[in-house]
């Protein structure tokens, strides 16, 4: 008996001290479909944190890749850390290119926003606590869904969304995302895929560019957002920071400087990593600030 | 963090053995260098490498930067160290042409709010790595050292609010230094 309870002490010991370092690993399900018309563009992954009786707050993350390449597991390891910090956390998939033009892509995240918002109880989500975070392309959709998830020219028609608007989310992360579809078309080469998207030219399409460029939905009373910039301003980050500043929204712009869209500096000066500019230190902090000051503790 | 005090203890012990080991005469055996890419981006990053025996060098590092701008302030400081084991020896240069390394590194970021100055947090990150470089060298003086590197970054949270996290990593340097 003594020897069992010598056992069970530390066992119960190790069992409450390790969530208290948040190194509980988060419960995982993936390929949760949002849309089934959609095959795997209409999938989603969970990172779910430990079982408890709360709703949590929560990240929805679209990635990028130029609207043509990308996958949900990009976010994997962000997903499983947030997740470990008591967040709950969605990765989506969406219709890409060539056969996913607009607004196919934004539908779909708007869809998985609303998935998400209507099946809130199933995953201990709280649908008013839930903040869109994307990365380059997945940056520019994450704006559109932060102002134009209540507009009906781009609402989903899916089950989740049942073709009308949904409540936008409580906050914003857009990282290294254009914001101003018409400006990204004259950079970087991106012409061509942006006149695959829109099937054509701003000046040809300019009713369907401004309808997908989040910075022509800014007004008063938008989501708070948080805009984490490139060493390069390209497709308008800088213009929406200002825009939504002027607006009288809630929005901070982190910069980092030398940071080339996949490849960043962390910590070693001078020396390039392949990654992200959200998995930069300076952008893990400002998450982290951002996070429990618009939506608070998970 | 084992990996950088296995370095240092081997560091310790293969200092003294440097001093008879059949390198050439008058030969270059010291490197002070920086990496260029960080001046230009808001940091600098310098770097003392001596050899300590034959197709062994150790190198110690450190760097400091201000990468956040916009409504942000940031300040890095990074300190770290390397262990090469150079595959050949030539001549007066010991300490040039291909290498092998083990890196480690830690740096800790801290972040502000730019108009107010109130600050928001820190993060660490630890990383360790195995590189391969090669070390150019032009009249004899200046080298210019390439490399890439496979390894681990952990990032730690320095509020305790977000929970460690390891990922890995692909690493591109390029150090320019003078051989004395």
């Amino acid at each position: 008996m003594l020897l069992q309870q010598g056992v069970k002490l530390p066992l119960f010991a190790a069992l409450a001290i390790v969530p208290a370092l948040g190194c509980v690993a988060p419960r995982e399900l993936h390929d949760v479909t949002y849309d089934p018309r959609h095959g795997d563009a209409g999938r989603l992954d969970l990172y779910l944190p430990e079982l408890d009786d709360h709703a949590h707050a929560t990240v929805l993350f679209i990635h990028g890749g130029s609207w043509t390449t990308g996958d949900k597991s990009i976010f994997a390891a962000a997903g499983r850390r947030l997740a470990s910090s008591g967040f709950a956390v969605a990765s989506t998939n969406y219709r890409l290119l060539p056969t996913g033009v607009f607004p196919d892509d934004a539908e779909d995240c708007m869809c998985a926003y609303a998935y998400l918002r209507a099946h809130a109880a199933d995953y201990a989500i709280d649908p008013e606590r839930i903040v869109v975070m994307g990365y380059s392309a997945g940056g520019h959709l994450a704006g559109l869904v932060g102002l134009a998830a209540d507009d009906p020219a781009l609402a989903s028609d899916c089950d989740a969304a049942g073709g009308q608007p949904v409540p936008r989310p409580a906050a914003v992360i857009s990282a290294s995302g254009p914001q101003d579809l018409r400006v990204l078309w004259g950079q970087f080469g991106m012409g061509s895929t942006l006149e695959r998207m829109f099937g054509g030219t701003p000046d040809a399409q300019p009713a369907a560019y401004a309808l997908g460029s989040p910075i022509t939905h800014v007004a008063p009373g938008a989501p708070p957002f948080l805009i984490i910039q490139d060493a390069i301003d390209f497709g308008g980050m800088v213009a929406m920071s200002e825009a939504l500043k002027a607006a009288g929204d809630q929005e901070t712009l982190l910069h980092i400087s030398g940071s080339a869209h996949v490849l960043e500096q962390w910590d070693e000066p001078g020396e390039y990593e392949a990654g992200v500019s959200s998995d930069a230190p300076e952008a893990w902090i400002a998450t982290e600030d951002f996070l429990f000051d618009t939506v608070g503790a998970p | 963090m084992k990996l950088a005090a296995a370095l240092v203890v081997v560091a310790a012990l293969v200092a003294p053995a440097r001093a008879d080991d059949g390198m050439a005469d008058g030969a270059r055996d010291t490197v002070i260098a920086t990496q260029p890419l960080a001046a230009i981006t808001r940091g600098l990053a310098l770097a003392a490498e001596r050899r300590v025996a034959t197709h062994w060098s150790v190198v110690v590092l450190g760097g400091l930067r201000g990468g956040a701008l916009g409504d942000y302030s940031s300040t890095t400081w990074e300190g770290g160290g390397e262990l090469r084991w150079w595959l050949r020896e030539r001549g007066a240069i010991a300490i040039a042409g291909p290498y092998l390394a083990a890196h480690a590194s830690l740096g800790r970021t801290s972040l502000a709010m730019s108009a107010t100055g109130a600050p928001l947090g820190t993060a660490w990150g630890f990383e360790q790595r195995v590189d391969v470089g090669w070390r150019f060298t032009f009249r004899g003086r200046v080298a210019l050292t390439p490399s890439v590197g496979l390894g681990a970054h952990e990032d730690v949270d320095g509020s305790g609010r977000l929970a460690a996290s390891t990922r890995p990593t692909v690493a591109l340097g390029l150090e320019l230094g003078c051989m004395f």
